[in-house]
């Protein structure tokens, strides 16, 4: 991409996108000043900076940060590291059923718009965003119990791996946008249906998959309730922070500390974030065949 | 879904290939959306019955008994009918605030402005820092640092923007649309660089502003995108709490309600009983059936719009 | 294919850690798993109880069932504590909790979908083997009235038993009261002196609530001779609207009584008294009147002359921001107690008299407590903060013997009971019953008071020793106001209540509270005030008429 002239327009735009920073940034900054600040120095001043900074609420937290884990009949505790890795699992693992599921549904139904369960899984998506469900946590519950899946990792997995929501939408567009250019030139050599798939459509859409990974992991990393209702073995550090600034340990309720409890689980998703943002995100390809 | 393609017969390694690309989802939504919730939907149907048969069905001269409750209650209910015009309007203002602020940053991020990079994480952060602490924060902010500011600066004295009631809507629907813009960017920037580079230099030989640029270049070629967006976000009119449950628990001043916040609020606050569930599940199923139908226009009109499809 | 490689990297990373974490934390660490052993799983609704409580009786019980066998080949019982903020609206047979103590329990939805198991024979058994025969009666006995006759509205069998119970209303500062001798007189002035107070709301000499305001009137002159003082009568939490309801529910409670303030739910049900005080206007004057209440006329208890004096004195206190602490939105309950609490020993700051809190608060704000003594020492130590009594009639003041017991309403609806996924597992069951029956012991009723420092919501005497065990004013002064006072249990087996129990809850959103005016609908008398409307215009639109009331309930009435 050249450089761009200056224009109007962009120095509006830089001004606007300057203020959000500011508006999002502060509220960072308050997050980490409140976190090294004493409780009655928070209490008498909730926006200033700190009289004196301390580190022990984040000490305090990281020592209370353990989560009773319910293990068929025992009952084990998990503390920091455990409840990281049960995050990564949940997150990692819900993250790819529900990018890969939307995505290779998307695909075989823009692919092949002339079958007819084509248009009735394009119809359900749509519909079933409409929906408002009432009271179906315990039936879902029921339902991963009779399958044996309640509980388990694999079963969080399978429950997230539904092709519902917007990002079916999307994907569906990219894969329209391709038309069937790529694949038709691909079928002549010779190649299945299935190489195509992976070897062809996969890889032009794989902006698009990871930009949906990413927005997913991000959804599930802050997700608390669902971890407490369908894995209880397995807390995450979401449902760590949730519980302890909840629960009884009054010591962690204040203030100060749950925003030292906040910007603990929040450093590894920045992290994260940060890296991947820039080497996965960039061009969707979705008018790549019209260029 | 163009119906004027001839169908043409698949071959077998199609279909097989097809049918075996769609069988697992196809049994997974049967299993997690159909099984799960085909209960909720008899609901709308049933009463629950305390002398130990649970939930039963209404009867035949009774059937649409929830769904009277329903017409009674938004007849009655003057916050119902509030609802409906607060949930078209953080929809309305969602779209043209929230899609066209949306549009112009993913443009500014685009074209790879200065410190594009920067922008287009901070606008991500909302979406990564969890709502409960996002709330806490604006909470402070809007009730302890606003009036102490203006009260600096104007000597004049005020009440937090969320204890006041004037302002308190627009306090959370700017909430609400000001950090809302994260995912919209990241997928509308990232279509937006797929965009080839001799279209735009054609157009830039022939002296086109930016801003024409962003209009009829840029727009058209991502529309297909943003109709997703638009029709999501349609789908989504009667489901929206806009941030309610998060400010609020189940608390919220009628005033403010949105249709969404109504229904959770409904079957998830401490005193909801099982002979609540069936008048919301019929509550549901109305908001649906008004929803469909405006979808499935907006869908049309997107479709007509948008000039890769004709 | 660079990128699917990372996607293909990444599964299996997955997979690996999986595989990993499945071997490496599975049934081993930490845990007291032991095979030999009979195990219960039991669920502690932890709000701010703790669990030493359980750990407690869990021990008695372990060691009272030592050498007993549950199952075969095995010997002894471990108890499994798992503390959760569970109410179990999310099902309780999809868990695998056996014994749960929990809160905010929907009881009627549990028994009625089959959630939990009939436990009538430990309710109705003699004691004398739980209690190694301390004890010859039943856990019924110990039951009110209004428990036992709405735990079996539906079958007429025990399902539940009441867990603890929280009252909502007022914390007082004792120590305030006493420094600035903020006691009635019998000439109508301020004393401190013992002799001199008047008989308070109870019309006993010689009680706590000597010299506390027993009328509205006196409230209202103590508030305003405490802002003359410099002293902010009252704070609450302004993040949650419902704390306000607080006030509402205590004074409602005390002003009724028992039997007046049942009748909201009971209607002409119970066989006590169904005479109830109404407001109606003269013009602006409010003028009593005594009705009875049946099914048909219910919808008068929307008029209660001791609602209508709740949303005056809400409204008077309001009316200037003297009376009350700055409300926002942003200040939590633990801020807003932490502030309490702070009032009287930052130097510089208007001292807080009365707070408006559930009586749990005390072991919400142990923390903040400590850090007080940390910081003020001896002057934050051992701090007097009690229970306050509110009035019982609306002007004057109550003379000698002329006064009302005092009265609390339960406002938690905490419930024991048994997991129904274990009732034809017959070892489990057996052991979940002894359990929970050995919990309601005296013994271990006791123990649980304290242990928390919160009432149980069944008849016990604590003995005055035991009662001393408890380092801190508060929770003794709650533990007696639980055993002086009548306790109402707003439950009720009429089939109104049963078939709507959401509407006659004394919570927020119930129709309890909420009024419609022109159209629009406020939660409570705290929501409408914010826009000015007044407690009459407030009162008057709360009105449930009989055309409503008949639509809505027909089918129950006879």
């Amino acid at each position: 991409m050249k450089k761009n002239k200056i224009s109007i327009l962009n120095i509006l735009l830089f001004a606007i996108l300057a203020i959000y920073s500011i508006s999002m940034i502060f509220p960072m900054f308050w997050a980490l000043i409140t976190s090294v600040k004493e409780q009655y120095d928070f209490l008498d001043n909730v926006l200033g900076l700190p009289v004196k900074v301390i580190t022990e609420n984040f000490a305090t937290v990281i020592k209370y940060f353990e989560v009773p884990a319910q293990q068929g009949d025992v009952q084990v505790f998990h503390g920091f590291w455990q409840m990281f890795l049960n995050t990564i699992l949940y997150v990692g693992g819900c993250s790819l059923t529900a990018t890969l599921i939307p995505c290779i549904t998307a695909y075989a139904t823009a692919k092949f718009p002339q079958k007819k369960m084509s248009s009735i899984i394009y119809g359900i998506v749509i519909v079933t965003m409409m929906i408002p469900i009432v009271g179906s946590y315990p039936a879902e519950i029921d339902m991963l119990q009779k399958l044996g899946l309640y509980n388990t990792l694999v079963g969080t997995w399978i429950q997230k791996a539904n092709f519902l929501g917007m990002y079916f939408l999307v994907f569906h567009a990219a894969f329209k946008a391709l038309a069937k250019d790529y694949s038709e030139a691909a079928e002549i050599d010779g190649a299945s249906e299935f190489t195509v798939m992976t070897r062809i459509m996969l890889p032009l859409v794989r902006n698009a998959f990871f930009t949906v990974f990413l927005v997913k992991f991000v959804e599930f990393w802050n997700d608390y309730q669902m971890p407490l209702l369908y894995l209880p073995s397995r807390p995450t550090l979401s449902f760590g922070l949730y519980y302890i600034s909840n629960n009884t340990a009054n010591m962690i309720s204040t203030v100060p500390m749950r925003m030292a409890g906040c910007i603990i689980i929040l450093i590894p998703i920045v992290v994260i974030f940060t890296i991947f943002s820039d080497k996965l995100m960039g061009n969707i390809t979705l008018g790549g065949v019209k260029g | 879904m163009k119906p004027n393609k001839k169908r043409k017969k698949m071959g077998r390694g199609k279909t097989i290939f097809y049918w075996s690309i769609l069988a697992f989802p196809l049994l997974q939504f049967i299993i997690f959306y159909v099984g799960v919730n085909l209960n909720s939907f008899a609901l709308a149907f049933q009463k629950f019955d305390y002398s130990g048969n649970g939930y039963t069905f209404v009867g035949f001269e009774n059937l649409f008994q929830n769904f009277l409750d329903v017409f009674k209650e938004f007849q009655e209910a003057k916050y119902l009918q509030t609802a409906v015009w607060n949930s078209v309007l953080v929809f309305i203002l969602g779209l043209v605030i929230g899609l066209s602020l949306g549009l112009l940053f993913s443009y500014y991020i685009y074209k790879k402005c200065a410190l594009s990079k920067f922008y287009k994480t901070i606008l991500f952060l909302p979406y990564i820092i969890s709502s409960i602490t996002l709330v806490i924060i604006y909470k402070y902010f809007v009730e302890q640092a606003v009036p102490e500011v203006v009260l600096k600066l104007f000597n004049i004295e005020m009440d937090g923007l969320l204890s006041n009631q004037n302002t308190e809507f627009g306090a959370i629907l700017f909430f609400t649309i000001w950090t809302g813009f994260g995912v919209q960017t990241l997928i509308y920037s990232s279509s937006m660089s797929g965009i080839s580079n001799e279209i735009v230099e054609a157009a830039k030989m022939d002296g086109i502003t930016p801003l024409k640029e962003f209009l009829f270049i840029d727009i058209p070629i991502i529309a297909p995108t943003i109709s997703v967006f638009v029709v999501s976000s349609v789908a989504t009119l009667f489901v929206n709490q806009m941030n309610l449950f998060n400010f609020y628990g189940a608390e919220a001043p009628y005033g403010i309600y949105t249709i969404g916040y109504y229904i959770y609020r409904g079957v998830s606050a401490a005193g909801t009983t099982l002979s609540d569930y069936p008048y919301y599940a019929a509550f549901g199923l109305v908001m649906t059936m008004i929803t469909i139908p405006i979808t499935l226009i907006v869908r049309k009109v997107m479709n007509k719009l948008d000039p890769n499809e004709g | 294919m660079k990128r699917k490689s990372i996607i293909t990297l990444a599964m299996a990373a997955i997979l690996a850690l999986s595989s990993i974490s499945l071997t490496g934390c599975g049934n081993g660490g930490g845990s007291k798993a032991d095979a030999t052993k009979t195990h219960l799983s039991v669920l502690n609704y932890d709000g701010g109880i703790g669990s030493e409580w359980l750990k407690r009786v869990a021990e008695r019980f372990e060691a009272k069932y030592a050498d007993v066998s549950f199952e075969e080949g095995k010997k002894g019982v471990v108890i499994d504590i798992t503390n959760n903020k569970n109410d179990g609206s999310e099902g309780v047979t999809n868990t695998s909790f056996a014994v749960w103590f929990s809160e905010s329990n929907a009881y009627n939805d549990l028994i009625a979908s089959g959630q939990v198991v009939e436990i009538t024979d430990i309710v109705t058994e003699s004691l004398s083997d739980a209690s190694n025969g301390a004890e010859t009666g039943t856990i019924e006995d110990k039951l009110s009235e209004a428990h036992k006759e709405a735990m079996t509205a539906i079958d007429g069998k025990y399902y539940c038993l009441p867990h603890y119970e929280v009252y909502t209303g007022l914390v007082y500062d004792v120590d305030l009261f006493d420094e600035y001798g903020y006691y009635f007189s019998e000439t109508g002035n301020f004393t401190n002196v013992a002799e001199e107070k008047t008989v308070g709301p109870d019309g006993v000499r010689g009680t706590k609530d000597d010299g506390l305001p027993s009328s509205y009137e006196e409230l209202y002159t103590l508030m305003d001779q405490m802002v003359a003082d410099g002293v902010t009568p009252f704070t609450w939490v302004g993040q949650h609207e419902n704390y306000a309801n607080d006030l509402f529910a205590g004074l409602q409670a005390a002003y009724a009584g028992k039997d007046e303030l049942l009748l909201n739910v009971t209607f002409d049900s119970s066989a006590s008294n169904t005479q109830a005080t109404i407001v109606e206007f003269e013009g602006n004057k409010a003028v009593e009147k005594k009705v009875d209440i049946n099914s048909q006329n219910g919808y008068l208890m929307s008029q209660q002359a001791a609602k209508y004096y709740a949303y005056e004195l809400f409204e008077k206190i309001m009316s200037s921001d003297s009376y009350h602490t700055k409300l926002d939105k942003s200040t939590s309950h633990l801020d807003t107690q932490e502030k309490f609490i702070l009032s009287s020993l930052k130097a510089g700051e208007s001292p807080i008299a009365m707070m408006i809190e559930g009586s749990y608060w005390y072991n919400e704000a142990t923390e903040a407590l400590k850090r007080s003594v940390n910081t003020y020492k001896e002057q934050a130590e051992g701090r007097r903060f009690g229970w306050m009594p509110l009035p019982v009639q609306y002007s004057g003041s109550v003379t000698e013997g002329n006064g009302r017991k005092n009265t609390v309403l339960e406002t938690l609806n905490s419930f024991a009971f048994i997991n129904a996924r274990y009732k034809d597992d017959e070892a489990i069951c057996k052991l979940a019953k002894l359990f929970l029956q050995f919990c309601y012991t005296d013994e271990s009723l006791v123990d649980f008071s304290i242990t928390t420092g919160l009432p149980k919501g069944v008849n016990y005497t604590i003995p005055e020793d035991k009662l001393a065990e408890i380092d801190n004013y508060f929770q003794r002064d709650l533990l007696e106001t639980k055993m002086n006072s009548d306790v109402v249990y707003p439950y009720s087996a009429h089939p109104i209540f049963i078939n709507d129990q959401g509407n006659f809850m004394f919570q927020q959103g119930s129709e309890f509270w909420a009024a419609t005016i022109d159209g629009e609908k406020f939660a409570n008398y705290f929501a409408a005030n914010k826009v000015g409307i007044t407690a009459k215009e407030y009162f008057v639109n709360a009105a449930i008429d009989k055309k409503t009331w008949e639509e809505k309930y027909g089918e129950f009435l006879k």
